[in-house]
């Protein structure tokens, strides 16, 4: 069964290296991208997702505040924070927030790593 | 071992060698880190030269590289106020050929020429991921969190390009931490400035000084 994947980021360029590198390792998954917090929010409603990969720091909502907002609603929602900001700060945040973390650039062995963490095999 | 200038005075501050040196050997690691995963998003090796640390007015800054070339740079600039109480901007200069190319390089893409709206974003997360790996690796050795403002892309003459922020303060001195990172394929040399308010400069420096125990 093809797993859901909702990608988060606020670049469209991370966006796409992100996305293209899933479909590369899972051809059959479903991919939704948001831009920011409130979009991702808003793509989410009443959607069956798997996964979530959040870059941590966006416009108006960061990553973490993301993942507790989507928590609520989809509390078996695997998610991790793929993101530049490797300060020992953020991955322990990370951390206590339960969030798996993913240092830029997505590469195919980080987008292997993510899959792998997140609990999909890559193809 | 880091090379730094002598004799670096910006009224009323004055740094010593010594200082410098630490500076040079931070930088050094952290611009490494910078170059680290520049090449893991290029996929191909960076060459970088010996880091370079020193202490200019923009002025200068701005007087040295019109010195260089007439040509128009690129800068990617991001703000960062650290828990520690200093607050930088910090800029990833490149040349804007330079640029071009280091777009083509991460999108594949040959045929590029000039900037739109997905060249921008690239050379905005280009940045971001370069400048935050920088700023991570100086966060992370002196023992505190650095928060930083979402990336901002300028393609301008460097008077322009280096003009005061809205804060006149900002407009006292620039740490220039030169680390040249080139690949040979994309043609690519680029460094990164931070530009301080000299009590910025001097916080900062008292942080990277007890790291060194001078």
């Amino acid at each position: 069964m093809a797993i859901h994947v909702l990608i988060v980021d606020d670049s469209k360029v991370s966006r796409l290296m992100t996305a293209g590198l899933l479909r590369q390792l899972q051809p059959d998954a479903v991919v939704l991208e948001a831009d920011s917090g409130q979009h991702a929010l808003e793509v989410a409603q009443g959607r069956a997702l798997d996964m979530a990969i959040l870059d941590m720091n966006m416009p108006g909502m960061s990553g973490v505040d993301l993942a507790e907002r989507l928590r609520q609603t989809l509390p078996d929602l695997r998610m991790g924070l793929l993101t530049a900001n490797v300060q020992a700060a953020v991955v322990n945040r990370a951390a206590e927030h339960g969030l798996k973390f993913f240092r830029k650039p997505v590469t195919e062995q980080v987008m292997r790593d993510v899959l792998d963490a997140l609990g999909a095999r890559a193809a | 071992m880091s090379q730094a200038a002598h004799a670096v005075s910006l009224d009323p501050l004055t740094l010593t060698d010594m200082q410098l040196d630490a500076l040079g050997e931070t930088f050094s690691l952290a611009l490494g880190e910078a170059a680290s995963v520049f090449a893991a998003m290029l996929s191909q090796e960076v060459e970088l030269s010996v880091p370079h640390v020193e202490l200019l007015t923009r002025e200068a800054l701005v007087t040295r590289f019109e010195a260089q070339a007439d040509r128009r740079l690129c800068g990617i600039q991001q703000h960062f106020a650290a828990d520690t109480g200093f607050r930088t901007d910090a800029m990833l200069v490149f040349p804007e050929e330079s640029c071009l190319g280091l777009v083509r390089q991460m999108l594949r893409q040959e045929d590029i020429s000039q900037f739109t709206e997905l060249e921008q974003d690239a050379l905005a997360e280009i940045g971001n991921i370069i400048i935050n790996a920088c700023m991570s690796r100086l966060a992370d050795r002196l023992g505190t969190e650095i928060e930083g403002s979402l990336p901002h892309v300028l393609v301008n003459e460097p008077r322009k390009l280096f003009k005061p922020a809205g804060d006149p303060s900002i407009a006292a001195g620039i740490l220039v931490a030169r680390i040249d990172m080139r690949i040979a394929r994309a043609d690519v040399s680029g460094f990164v400035l931070f530009i301080m308010d000299v009590a910025s400069i001097r916080t900062f420096v008292a942080q990277v000084s007890r790291l060194f125990g001078i």
